[in-house]
């Protein structure tokens, strides 16, 4: 661990509490609002902070708990994320699944929270939340492997490193840097394009379902049969709630910066690749924002169309990998 | 030592089976010493490679039988004495005060038979062995033996591990024959690599085992054993008795060098639908003890997805892939045994004091029994493989055998790691629902039925702790357990020492990111007493929508919880419906039925004896009360294994007129059977 990619880290979390500012504003423009300030998720967390808890008199000390396990887990699984070209801050073979059960540690312990209050709407929102996830985490890991096979690595560090060389092994690089750069380039590796695409399609997928946006579900709602991750942290309050929200926002950050990691040229000097990747994450969050302000949510029960839609596509890279393989 | 705890175990099971007060101390002193010795005896085999052996003279047909502790057999009796020691102390506190003598003897001689059948180098031997552990098994599951749902499990149990021991007797026998030898090392010549025989023999031994094992569809009579046994049966079951198949299959690997592709990738596809099934019934399950039996079996067929890797890492001359994919099966056999008894023992607690398992019965255990809660989620983190816990190690490294990348691998190869990397992702989401749904619905919420529960003597509790402190310690350094698997790990893949440190490398990277994970939680928890070290906490009802009167029957229920998908995947999952207390319009009772017989289960209320007479109409006034029920049954067991035996009895109705009754007919059949020999055999002379 350097200070560089120490500093990287605490960027991206930074930059979490800004997307979310970000999308916030994407979408209060689309209807003709000006909108909060960029910072004002920052404000809301300072101000839950400041506050004093109430708790549900059913509650035990998983609901005392489970917050601050859930935050833990998605700060260690940000450790292996690298961050703009950068190397992470761990980074070891296989770390990826390391990342994925982290991310599934930290479901786990936002769901319980919600069974323990002994309401009815806390169940509603952790049935969903564990469907849905079960039902994307497959097409998760057909990307992760395909893409390790791809590049002959096996951590997000080494993956990406290759990924984003020019004239490293396979010659994916050229084709993905050249995506941005040579376009015409790019067209002529086609078969290494496809990959990168159909990856950042389920990445962006998976964002929307790990984090609950639209289409798969409206966070902006109260009524109860459209909340998934609302319904998770009904009785909850204070720091604790803070903590929650922070989960729900690094858990989005985390994701994006898979997907620029797949963008951003490692032949920049590292400001640039900063300043790049900052740029990058903005058109994120102003994607989310507007895939927010288009889209209405679906309707439950085709949500897992949507999901298996993601799985069909990881499929999709699988099969160009095992056809590029008998070549 | 070998000979001295063999001897102090039977000699314990004989004071306990003889003194009825001091029968549960002999037997957790005898299983003590027992530890003891076998610890002793396991050094040698696992640190410096030294072989100890021990030989024993019989009559003719044995001859000297060898016992042998290799570091395969050491591995494997580390882990069972374990599970043995913390189970006889969890035995002792949960026994109830009645007379149950017998119950630790037998308790002790499975030990010794579980000894005697990991050691036993002579295939005659172990087949005897295996097979007497079986019965001992049974008569441990018939504890409580007046129940018909117990009784029908021992019996299903019996027979289906018989028939499983059928298909490991044709190959020992073709062996015997072919070498004139009865010991496991004389079959290395014609085991070891790809001829005529070796393929079907292969073929054979891992129908045996992966049937004894209980791979999906031969589950079903390890998951009914499972579900009767009392809990700490099921847990030395789960954790020792159901992996004695895979060590049996892992000694033959160490016997052959390669084996043939296709037998590799059938395992493969065997454990990834096991796996898969079992996870999927595992959440549908209305019972505590269901849900863990079928993650049990879900937990071998992991346990198989890495044997298959190391197969097929060995047919294609990868040695990374056989490295990880034994180093991540023994991983899993020593972390899965601590976590499914962690688990059953948890159950037990449950059990014991509340008088059920039943989910739909339970809620709020957290507050009066937080013990048994707080061990009952270390183990669902760990069966749900999520950091920092034990689970995590061993999935992680069957997962790095599914994605390591192998210069120059086939594109077979490279499709059906990644679909199992896949399919393993979908197990543990699949695990992560039937787990929260199992710890969510006991133990948080409100109470559901009314029943007083508190916490059990500290004798069960403490095995349990010490099972979870397990868990969690091996998760954050794995570095004991690593070092116990080394040298069984290269036995099995017959690769060098230095490839393996290689190998177990990342295992010390995920300790550190553990431990950080652990350093983050333990920040985030000093944050927040800072702050909130100054303010009130108030406490209110729970908030429902403005709604005020919240009760108990308006949680959300175990079956809801899991209702969406289930809808989803609905042919994998058989639905049945049961009625029970039926009433007469009169209001006098007229027929209980019994919900507890499996056929009445999937009958619906029309094919009730009694009700079938009442109209339409009566169900829709007071006069019939129904509790009508809806569950989810066990395709497998009852669409296709029940087809079977139904298959089977017709057949077998079709002789059952020569069953008359009568002795004298008896006698005529015995007469006719001696003169159909005589003839032959006068034939023959001539």
């Amino acid at each position: 661990m350097t200070a560089e990619t120490l500093f990287r880290y605490l960027l991206m979390l930074v930059l979490a509490v800004f997307m979310a500012g970000m999308i916030v504003k994407v979408k209060a423009m689309w209807a003709g609002r000006y909108g909060a300030p960029l910072f004002q998720p920052f404000f809301e967390i300072i101000r839950l902070f400041r506050k004093s808890q109430v708790i549900s008199e059913t509650s035990s000390m998983v609901s005392t708990l489970g917050p601050t396990l859930a935050l833990a887990s998605v700060l260690a699984a940000a450790m292996v994320v690298p961050v703009g070209g950068g190397a992470a801050i761990m980074s070891f073979k296989g770390d990826f699944i390391f990342f994925v059960y982290a991310l599934a540690a930290a479901r786990f312990f936002s769901v319980i929270i919600a069974l323990d209050t002994g309401g009815s709407i806390g169940g509603m929102g952790a049935s969903r939340v564990v469907t849905f996830s079960a039902l994307i985490e497959p097409a998760f890991f057909i990307i992760i492997a395909s893409l390790a096979q791809l590049t002959g690595k096996n951590s997000f560090t080494d993956i990406y490193a290759v990924i984003l060389m020019p004239d490293t092994a396979n010659g994916m690089a050229t084709a993905l840097t050249g995506t941005f750069v040579n376009l015409a380039q790019a067209w002529s590796h086609s078969e290494l394009l496809i990959p990168a695409v159909c990856g950042n399609i389920v990445l962006m997928m998976f964002i929307l379902t790990e984090a609950g946006r639209l289409p798969v579900c409206d966070p902006a709602t109260l009524s109860e049969p459209a909340m998934i991750h609302g319904a998770l942290t009904f009785n909850v309050s204070g720091p604790d709630l803070a903590i929650m929200n922070l989960t729900s926002i690094i858990k989005i950050s985390l994701l994006s910066t898979l997907i620029t990691g797949i963008i951003v040229p490692a032949w920049v000097s590292p400001v640039t690749s900063l300043f790049l990747y900052i740029f990058l994450m903005s058109g994120i969050a102003v994607t989310i924002g507007l895939i927010e302000s288009l889209f209405a949510r679906l309707r439950l029960s085709y949500v897992p169309q949507f999901l298996f839609g993601a799985t069909g596509i990881a499929i999709i890279v699988l099969a160009v990998l095992v056809l590029g393989v008998k070549k | 030592m070998y000979v001295v705890s063999i001897a102090v175990l039977i000699i314990g099971g004989l004071i306990a089976a003889i003194s009825g007060k001091a029968a549960g101390v002999a037997s957790v002193l005898a299983v003590a010493v027992a530890l003891a010795c076998n610890l002793f005896i396991s050094v040698p085999p696992i640190f410096y490679n030294d072989v100890p052996s021990y030989v024993l003279y019989l009559q003719y047909p044995m001859g000297t039988v060898n016992f042998e502790i290799d570091s395969l057999s050491a591995f494997f009796l580390i882990t069972a004495s374990f599970i043995f020691f913390v189970t006889s102390i969890y035995l002792y506190g949960c026994m109830p005060k009645e007379n149950r003598k017998f119950h630790f003897a037998f308790f002790d001689f499975l030990f010794v038979l579980v000894i005697l059948v990991l050691t036993v180098k002579n295939s005659i031997g172990f087949l005897i062995t295996l097979e007497l552990v079986t019965l001992l098994t049974v008569f441990l599951i018939l504890y409580d033996h007046k129940s018909q749902r117990v009784q029908k499990s021992a019996v299903y149990y019996l027979i289906a591990m018989h028939v499983g021991t059928v298909f490991l007797i044709i190959p020992i026998i073709i062996l015997i024959n072919a070498t004139g030898n009865m010991d496991f090392s004389a079959y290395k010549d014609l085991l070891a690599s790809a001829s005529e025989i070796q393929t079907p023999l292969l073929c054979l031994f891992l129908l045996g085992f992966i049937f004894k094992a209980g791979f999906v569809p031969f589950h079903t009579a390890n998951t009914s054993a499972l579900s009767q046994a009392q809990p700490a049966i099921s847990a030395i079951i789960s954790a020792v008795v159901i992996q004695i198949p895979i060590y049996g299959l892992l000694r033959i690997i160490t016997l052959t060098d390669s084996t043939p592709l296709f037998i590799a990738y059938t395992f493969l596809l065997f454990s990834v639908i096991t796996a898969l099934y079992a996870v999927t019934n595992a959440l549908t399950q209305k019972d505590l003890k269901q849900i863990l039996s079928y993650s049990t079996v879900a937990n071998i067929g992991i346990t198989g997805v890495g044997i298959s890797v190391g197969l097929l890492g060995k047919a294609y001359g990868k040695p990374l892939l056989t490295l990880l994919g034994f180093t991540g099966v023994l991983f899993h056999i020593f972390n899965s045994a601590v976590f499914m008894a962690t688990a059953f023992f948890a159950c037990g607690s449950v059990h014991l004091s509340t008088g059920t398992s039943k989910l739909a019965e339970l809620g709020g255990l957290i507050k009066t029994m937080p013990v048994t809660a707080v061990c009952f989620l270390t183990a669902s983190l760990s069966i749900c493989a999520l950091p920092p816990f034990n689970g995590f190690i061993s999935e992680f490294f069957i997962y790095l055998s599914l994605v390591t990348t192998e210069t120059s691998s086939s594109g077979a190869l490279i499709t059906s790691r990644v679909i199992a990397a896949a399919a393993l992702a979908s197990v543990g989401a699949l695990s992560l629902i039937a787990y929260v749904r199992a710890f969510g619905i006991i133990f948080t919420g409100v109470q559901r039925c009314q029943f007083t529960a508190n916490e059990n003597p500290r004798s069960m509790l403490i095995p349990m702790a010490l099972l979870s402190a397990v868990c969690l310690i091996v998760g954050i350094f794995p570095l004991p357990v690593a070092a116990l698997i080394k040298t069984p790990a290269m036995l099995l893949s017959g690769v060098s020492g230095f490839a393996l440190n290689d190998a177990l490398m990342p295992a010390f990277s995920v300790s550190k990111a553990s431990f950080i994970f652990l350093l983050f939680i333990f920040a985030i928890l000093g944050l927040k007493h800072i702050l909130l070290k100054k303010r009130t906490t108030v406490t209110a009802k729970t908030w429902n929508c403005g709604y005020e009167n919240v009760s108990s029957r308006m949680q959300y229920t175990a079956s809801s919880l899991t209702a969406p998908l289930i809808n989803l995947i609905q042919p994998i999952v058989a639905k049945g419906e049961s009625a029970e207390g039926v009433f007469s319009p009169k209001g006098d009772e007229i027929d209980q039925i019994d919900v507890e017989d499996t056929d009445a289960r999937l009958s619906t209320i029309i094919q009730i004896p009694g009700v079938s007479q009442l109209s339409r109409k009566d169900y829709f006034f007071p006069q019939v009360q129904v509790h009508h029920q809806t569950e989810h049954l066990d395709f497998v067991e009852h669409y296709v294994v029940g087809n079977i035996l139904k298959a089977f009895k017709r057949f077998y109705n079709l002789f059952a007129w020569i069953q008359t009754g009568y002795i004298g007919h008896y006698l005529f059949y015995m007469l006719i059977t001696l003169l159909v020999f005589l003839i032959i055999s006068v034939w023959r002379l001539l």
